[in-house]
Order: C-alpha cells, then structure tokens, then sequence
C-alpha cells in the first residue's frame, strides 16, 4: 500500500477535471495536484462531444441575450447569478484552448467560427469540425502534461471519500492494475468525475458514465440537486444510441416523418428544428405515437435529414456524422436520411454546489457534470455544458488552491479508518462472497429497463412509484452480488459492481426526486401534471441519502434579472 | 504488494509472413537491394562500350546465356514489385487531403500506374524510336 | 442479443495472477449483422464469463480505448463488425501486438504514453500571448496543414502493426511522431527545434524504415507514415540550412 498525500486531489480527467488542476497548477507553482482517473484521461467521456461550445464572441450577440437564452432553456430554474458568471467567463476559456493549441474551426478572417445550436438565438457556438469534446480533451490533456507538479494516477478507481472532522481529507482509490486499495491524502478534494447516463439503457454516453462522484459526495452527506432534470437528446442512432450532434441540425439538417414532412412544425413553428432538446424529444415521442415514424428493426424512428446539405459542406462540416452513419448504418446522409431517436444524454442534477465549486463539506468540490451550480436547471443548452466544464474548472481549481493554502495536512487517522473499512467492503465483502444467483450484468440491466420505461421523456406517479418500489428491491438484491474473477489484477467485473452500487444510489435519486416534482418542467414532463406550477416548483429539489429512501428537501433558485415567464419559443 | 506479472510479448521469426502486406514490404526492400544490383548490370554496359565494339558485343552475349536472363527476369520482378507496393503505400500513406477526405488509395494507385506506363513508353520511345 | 446466426470467438486469455500462461478460450457467440466484435464481447462478459477483461467506454470510435488484434489485424473493436471479422467461423481476438498484457485482453499502455510525452505534445511558446488580447488568428488552410494529425486518438493500433516497434521498444513510434509533426505545422507553435532536437535521433524518425502499416491500420486517417516521411523531409532541410547558411536557419 502506498501513501500518497497532495495538496489537491483531482478526481476526473475530463474536461472539468484536467482544467480544475490546470487552473490550480498554474496558481501556484508550489502546490501538488494529484489526478486521479480510472480510465487515462483521453478516454474520459468529453471525447465524444461533437457539437459545439458556447461562448459570446462576436459583436452581433451580448452576455445579456447567452443569460436569457440559458435562463428560458433552463426553465427558469437556474440560478441566475451563476449564469451571468458563467456567461462572462465563457469567451476567455476559449480564447485560453486557442492558446493552448485547440483546432478550432475558422472563418476566412482567421477568427475562431461559431455555428448555430438549439435554443440559442444567435450564431454562438464555437466548434472544431464536429469533434470539439474530442480536441477540447485531447489539448487540455496534452497542456496538463507540461506541469510536473501534476501527478497522475492513471486507471486509479475512487472508492471512497476521507472525510476527518467535518472536511474532505483525501480519497481512498483502488488500482486497477495492481488491484490494490491506497489512500491519498488531501487538503482539498474536487470532483469531476462526470455524469451518469449508463443508469439508463438507451443512452449517448460511454460505458463509464457511472454517476461516481454523485454517490461518492451523496454518501457523504452532500445533497443531490434537481437529479429529475435528465435530458433526452432527439437524435440518437437506434439500437447503440450513438449520437448524431444537434450541430447537423444547425448547419441546417431536418427532422422528417415517415411521410417526408417536418413535423416540427406542428409542434414548435417558431424554433422548428432549432428548438430547446426537451420539446424536440417529446415532439419526435408523439409523431411516432401517432403513428407517423419509421419502422426499423430497433423500433420506431424519424429521419434526420441532411441531403440538401451537400457533399461539401458534409465533409467540411459534419464530417463525424457521415463516418458515424456509414460506419454504423451502412448509410450515407448524402443520399438518405438518417434513422433517430430520442436517447438519454446528459443529466442536468448533480453535486449540489455553489458558483466556486464548494459543497457543504469544507475541502469538498464538485464540478462539470457531475455538479450542479446550476446553470442548466430543468434543461441544459446545448454547448453549455463544456463550456461550464471550462468555466467552473477554472473557477473550482482556484478556490480549491486557496483553501488548500490556508489548510493543513490532515491527520490520517480518517484515512487509515476509511481504507480499512474499503478492505472490508470491497476484499472482504465482494470479492470474498460467493457468486450466487445475482450477476452484476442482470441487475444492471433491471434498473436501466427501469429507468428508461418509468423515469424517461413521459413521466407519472404511477411509473415512478413503481420505479422507486423496484429499485429499492434491486438495492436489496445487489447485496448478494459476489463477483466471479478472483484475480485481483485489473479485475472489471470488481470496478463494474462498484460502478453498479454507484448507479443504484443516483437512479434512486432521480426517481425519487422525479416522483417528488409534482409539476412538468424542462425536461421534467409528467402526464399527470402537465404544467409548470410557480408556485409550489420554483425551486430546487435535493435528495439526501438516508436509510431505505432518500429525503428530499428544497432550496429557492436565485433570480437576479429575468422573472419566470411562459416558455414561448 | 501484488505482483503484476505481465504476459512478455514476444515477436517471432516469421513474422513479416503474416499480413500480405509485410510480405510486401519485404518484397520491396528486396527490390530495392535488387534494383541497385541491375545498377551495376548496367554499368557493365558503360564499362564495356568505352572500352570497345568486341569487349561490349561480348557483354551482350554474356547478358543473353540463359542463366543471365533468368537472373534478369527476377531483378525485373522484384523490380516491379518495388514499384507497384511504393505506389500502393503512396495511396495508403502521404495521402494528399483533398478538401476533408483522403481520395480512395485506389485513384491514388491507379494514377501512379499510369504515370508509370507513361514514363516507360517514354523510354521506349526515346530508345527504339526517334530524337 | 438474440439473433438467430452465431459464431465462435476464440479469445486470447491470460490471468496475472493465476499459474497458466496465455491460453485460447473459445465462446459461442450469437450476433446480428449490425453488431460489432465488441459487442459479442460484452455478450461473453455479461452473459457467459465474467470473468473476461477488456477495456472500453465510448462505443463509437473515438476514445480509443478497445483496440485488440482480431484475426491476426489491430483493430478497434467498435468499429469492426462481427459479419466482417468472422473468418471461417471464428473470430479471434487477441490483445494488441507489440505490447505486453496485464490480463486478458488489456495491454500495457505506459510505454506508449511515455513515447508520447518524449515529443512533447503541447503548444510551445517563446512568450505566452496573455488572453485579454484575443485568439492568434489562423486561417482555414493553416488548420488544414494540421488537423490531419490532431485527429489521432491515441488507441495504439499503429504501434501493433509497426515491426520496427515490435523490433525495438526504445523505438519513438508512429503516433508519436505524428504528433510532433502536428505541432511542428502549427502555426501558432514555436516549438520545432526542441521537438526536432528529440525526434530527429536514432530511435526518432530516422528508425523508420517505411512499412507503411501504421498509416494501413490507423482507423483516423492519422497517416503516421506519411508523417515521418515529412518529418525526414523537414529535418534535412533544416540540418542543411544551418550547415549552408547558419545565420538564416530557422528556429
Ligand atoms: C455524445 C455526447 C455529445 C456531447 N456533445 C456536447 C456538445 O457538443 N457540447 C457540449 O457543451 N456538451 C456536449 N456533451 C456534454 C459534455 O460532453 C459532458 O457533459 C462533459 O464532457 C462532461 O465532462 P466532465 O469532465 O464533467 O466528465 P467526463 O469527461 O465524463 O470525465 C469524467 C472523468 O472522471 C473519471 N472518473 C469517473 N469516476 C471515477 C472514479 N470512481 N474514480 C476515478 N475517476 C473517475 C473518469 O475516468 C473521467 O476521467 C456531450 C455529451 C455526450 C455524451
Ligand atoms: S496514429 Fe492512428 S493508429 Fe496510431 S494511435 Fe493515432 S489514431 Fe491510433
Ligand atoms: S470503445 Fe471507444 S474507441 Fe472503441
């Protein structure tokens, strides 16, 4: 066992994460960052953004116009402080990546393009062909790689937080490849370890989208806010749900029936395909209810329909989309329409924090998807999101320099007590128990079927009652789980059963603060109430873990400019 | 602490049998060791030629015994064959990016066989025909 | 995953920790012919074995996780479908070549990485440009003369095909030559002499013998190949310069 102390541990080396120690290691010289990351960093799911990200960098648009478009996307439920920070912070991030070597895609003058995206009413979203996640990872990865006071623990699995009197004091990891428990010690600790769509079935993200860090903070005693907000992107491939990026439909791509119509236009006339994730979603829901979608051998779809683009602006433009398409699909956009439908992609909820990255545990920092400050209330824009990752990286990794500065090395004694507790858990426990009758694959599977049938686009108290009911008993019976390899050596069917105890805090979470939200908003739409309700919603739910079902309570959401108004597009 | 014992891997003697590909590549080094020994055949043609009409006649007929021919035909394949995999690579690798796509290898390759023929019917032209 | 074909995988196991050497270990496979190599693994680790190791995440070609030789090629498992890569009935797979296996099918990616970091693969400057004074202004086709080689993912696959890697591991190697070529033909880069003063030795560039497999197996159109070639190309020049007109030598 190694013991391993740094000033800042880092967990996450997405976006959020490698910026955060960036920021930190560029602050002071002095200090040591530890990241820790269970897969390398390049593989952190960011790769797979394609879109965009946002940024007011032109003189046609303005901070005031990204706010209100961030705020009416949200559905008034973002705190309003933390967007207009986080809009003013936007164009210097960017402008920082041209820096620091990010292909950016050009105009003829040289200047950084931007293209247009849903819900957002100018051309404002900044993008690199269309692998922005990929070269955004990639370049900050690269740059992390020039500071030596950046360690970096590669394939290193957190299982547990340290927490000594009160405040964060270090993680305890498993490596992977020595299959062996460590604890490091830490003034501060920040999270980044991303969002957890693998809790459902049909979903955008990578097989690593686990929701860690969410129970990580959860079980210990940070709440989890607004985790119903969970949005459905509409234009998903059938059957893997690879995504094909809202960028198609900025350049100008349609969403077709299977009678060649944009039905778009009976649902959101004004936006037509421009219109905010949430409705597009629900919208492609009832056309196909009605009868009006395409049969495939993975259900229903409609079509994306990109072939008045042309060849040339495919290529130069959207090139990912056309490689996914022939490559998954055997089909080429230039000449079909391309099958979709709507998909889990991105959660809005997470780590309750504030605007720095603070929890309610001193030393404790969350932040990327796995946070939520929230600027993204019951829907996130798209293109938000990495630029949040960005902004709140840079904003969590100072203020997480100044505490650890002020703070001393913790004792260790939390440290020796939580390793032990993990030998127990994990050697102890999972690996000792005998393989029974539950598999980790087969309860797995349960909960995201779960997730998808009663905690999707459509929900009712009746679903979600039942949702909560069936994954209690799934809690119960992950219990039971042993695990088969016994070789302790980069042992996945181990990281994939604490991957799975992790999913089964955050689904409960989101069903249950789902059943608690008796209202429809943003991407929260229950058939049993239809509408937004102000007067009793207009605010954040958190979901605290407790013994058998988690208790949810509430906290107002900050306005500063914009009052709630109908969400008219 | 745990021991990691990792699986060594190993790469054995014929390797370059098991993709067609490396075959080719062995095929081209050949060639190209080869091309240089056809070199030296031809200096012989120099050499012989300054040194007068019988000494280069004899050249001739020494290059035209069977086992010379035989010899000959192999340079030539393998010649031919260091040519057309450097074309195939030409098309693979040092692809030139028109707009956002690398052409099809194939255009690629297709276009090096022609400038081949065309050069070679140059040669023969420049030999046999005129100037 | 019930469709109604099936077929053998014959999967490459190694337990670190066991007493066995690396074995073969067969599987029967159902699949579809819209399902990939991986996913007949995932089948195998959910519903047979699972006990089976690999790595994975994206699922969509792009975080280079899943690379394995199957049937004998580096492949990206996500990419390469079970209808293609059935050959005589049985795909194989085995962990890529080149490198050494942890368990099962999971290579060791250190070395790798750390012939990555010896290029230096960030931006290089003389002078930070601070940010309240903008972006460098950089015009389309100065992007193009780069982009090729941003867009590698770093899966290795390059490294499995490459016999002059497999030959000596002290070798810089495909990937990472690569990117110092798409840092070099940055134009907001000024980093060319430090890279070169790397790259151009006897385990850089100049051990390339232009097999040309990298560019072969690379699932971006990375074109490493090519890339080094470059490199060779770039670094006479400049090694002629300084010889023939020192004052004017480029940085
Ligand atoms: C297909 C797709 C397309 C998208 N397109 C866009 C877009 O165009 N524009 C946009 O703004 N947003 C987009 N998004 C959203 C955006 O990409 C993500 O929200 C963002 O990348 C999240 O970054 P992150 O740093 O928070 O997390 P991630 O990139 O997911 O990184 C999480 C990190 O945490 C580590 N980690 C997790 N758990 C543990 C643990 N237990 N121990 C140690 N380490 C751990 C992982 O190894 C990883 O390094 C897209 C998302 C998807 C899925
Ligand atoms: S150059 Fe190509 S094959 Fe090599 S690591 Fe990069 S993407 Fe993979
Ligand atoms: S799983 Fe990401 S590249 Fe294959």
């Amino acid at each position: 066992m190694d013991r391993l102390a740094y000033d800042i541990v880092v967990v996450g080396g997405g976006a959020a994460g490698l910026r955060a120690a960036i920021a930190a290691a560029e602050s002071d010289p002095k200090l040591t960052i530890g990241l820790v990351s269970k897969v390398y960093p390049m593989r952190s799911h960011t790769v797979s953004a394609e879109g965009g990200t946002a940024a007011v960098m032109r003189e046609y648009d303005n901070f005031e116009l990204h706010c209100l478009d961030t705020i009416k996307g949200s559905d008034y439920l973002a705190d309003q402080d933390a967007v207009e920070f986080f809009v003013a912070h936007c164009p210097e991030e960017i402008i920082q990546l041209d820096h620091w070597g990010l292909p950016w895609s050009r105009d003829d003058d040289g200047k950084i393009e931007q293209r247009a995206f849903g819900g957002m009413s100018v051309k404002r979203t900044c993008f690199a062909a269309d692998k922005i996640g990929f070269h955004i990872l990639h370049t900050l990865f690269q740059t992390s790689m020039k500071y030596p006071q950046i360690v970096r623990h590669d394939e290193w699995f957190v299982t547990d937080l340290i927490v000594e009197n009160g405040a964060a004091a270090g993680v305890v990891a498993l490596d992977i490849r020595r299959g062996e428990l460590s604890y490091i010690n830490a003034k501060a600790v920040v999270l980044a370890t991303g969002g957890a769509g693998r809790v459902y079935e049909f979903t955008t993200n990578g097989f690593i989208k686990t929701g860690d860090g969410m129970a990580l903070a959860y079980r210990a005693g940070v709440p989890l806010k607004d985790m119903e907000m969970v949005q459905f992107h509409p234009t998903c491939l059938p059957g893997t749900g690879i995504l094909i990026t809202e960028a198609a439909r900025g350049e100008g791509g349609t969403l077709i029936n299977k009678d060649g119509e944009r039905f778009m236009k009976t649902y959101l006339p004004g936006k037509m395909e421009l219109g905010p994730r949430d409705i597009l979603s629900r919208s492609e829901i009832q056309e196909i209810r009605a009868g009006r979608g395409f049969e495939g051998p993975h259900g229903a779809y409609v079509g994306l329909d990109l072939r008045h683009l042309g060849e040339k602006a495919i290529d130069e433009r959207l090139p990912m989309v056309r490689e996914l398409a022939e490559k998954y699909l055997g089909l080429d956009p230039i000449h079909e329409p391309i099958p979709v439908r709507p998909g889990q992609h991105y959660i809005m909820g997470g780590v309750s924090t504030n605007m720095h990255g603070e929890t309610n545990v001193p030393g404790l920092y969350a932040v990327g998807e796995t946070a939520c400050v929230t600027i993204n209330g019951a829907n996130r824009l798209g293109s938000n999101s990495l630029s949040e990752c960005l902004v709140f990286g840079t904003a969590t990794g100072l203020s997480a320099t100044t505490y650890a500065k002020k703070t001393d090395w913790p004792r260790g004694t939390a440290a020796k007590e939580a390793l032990a507790k993990e030998e127990a858990r994990i050697f102890g426990g999972l690996m000792k128990r005998e393989v029974g009758k539950e598999s980790v694959s087969a309860i797995r599977k349960e909960m995201q079927q779960i997730m998808d049938r009663d905690v999707g686009i459509f929900r009712d108290e009746k679903g979600l009652t039942d949702a909560c009911a069936k994954l209690a008993t799934l809690r119960q019976r992950f219990a039971d789980v042993g695990v088969a390899d016994k070789d302790r050596v980069f042992n996945t069917e181990l990281t994939q059963a604490l991957e799975l105890d992790f999913m089964l805090d955050v689904a409960q979470a989101i069903a249950w603060s789902a059943l608690n939200r008796r209202e429809s908003r943003g991407a929260h739409s229950r058939t049993d109430y239809t509408n937004r309700d102000d007067a009793n919603y207009l605010k954040h739910s958190l979901a605290f873990r407790a013994d058998g079902a988690p208790r949810i309570d509430y906290l107002p959401v900050t306005i500063t400019k914009w009052q709630p108004q109908a969400r008219k597009y | 602490m745990v021991e990691v014992r990792e699986a060594v891997w190993k790469r054995h003697g014929g390797w370059w049998t098991h993709n067609r590909r490396y075959v080719s590549f062995m095929l081209r080094e050949a060639g190209g060791s080869l091309s240089a020994l056809y070199g030296i055949i031809l200096l012989g043609l120099l050499v012989t030629y300054s040194q007068g009409a019988s000494a280069y006649a004899n050249y001739i007929a020494f290059l035209e015994t069977p086992a010379m021919l035989v010899l000959q035909a192999v340079i030539l394949f393998f010649v031919l064959a260091h040519a057309l995999t450097w074309f195939y690579l030409i098309g693979k690798s040092q692809v030139v990016m028109s707009a956002y796509r690398a052409p099809p290898w194939t255009r690629v390759f297709g276009l090096m066989i022609v400038v081949f023929l065309a050069a070679s019917v140059g040669v023969l032209y420049i030999v046999f025909g005129g100037l | 995953m019930a469709g109604e074909k099936s077929i053998t995988f014959r999967v490459r196991r190694y337990q670190p920790q066991g007493t066995k050497g690396p074995y073969y270990q067969d599987y029967n496979v159902p699949y579809r012919d819209d399902e990939v190599v991986l996913d007949g693994l995932n089948y195998i680790k959910d519903q047979l074995d699972p006990t089976l190791t690999f790595r994975w995440s994206c699922r969509m070609g792009i975080c280079g996780s899943c690379g394995m030789d199957v049937n004998g090629s580096p492949k990206l498992t996500c990419g390469t479908f079970i209808r293609d890569a059935g050959r005589g009935g049985v795909v194989q797979v085995d962990p890529l070549t080149s490198f050494n296996s942890i368990k099962d099918l999971v290579t060791d990616f250190d070395p790798f990485m750390d012939h990555f970091a010896h290029v230096k693969p960030w931006l290089i400057r003389e002078k930070e440009k601070p940010v309240a004074q903008g972006e460098y202004l950089q015009y389309p086709e100065d992007l193009t003369a780069y982009r090729q080689q941003s867009l590698c993912i770093n899966c290795t696959l390059c490294y499995a095909a490459c016999p002059v890697f497999q030959g000596d591991d002290r070798f810089v190697g495909p990937a990472s030559l690569a990117m110092a070529l798409r840092y070099i033909r940055d134009t907001r880069d000024q980093g060319a002499e430090q890279r070169f003063e790397r790259i151009s030795t006897e385990h850089g560039i100049w051990e390339c013998t232009f097999v040309g497999e990298c560019s072969v197996v690379c699932p971006k159109e990375v074109d490493p190949a090519g890339a080094i070639q470059t490199l060779k190309l770039m670094a006479t020049t400049r090694r002629m310069r300084k010889l023939l007109m020192p004052k004017s030598a480029p940085r």
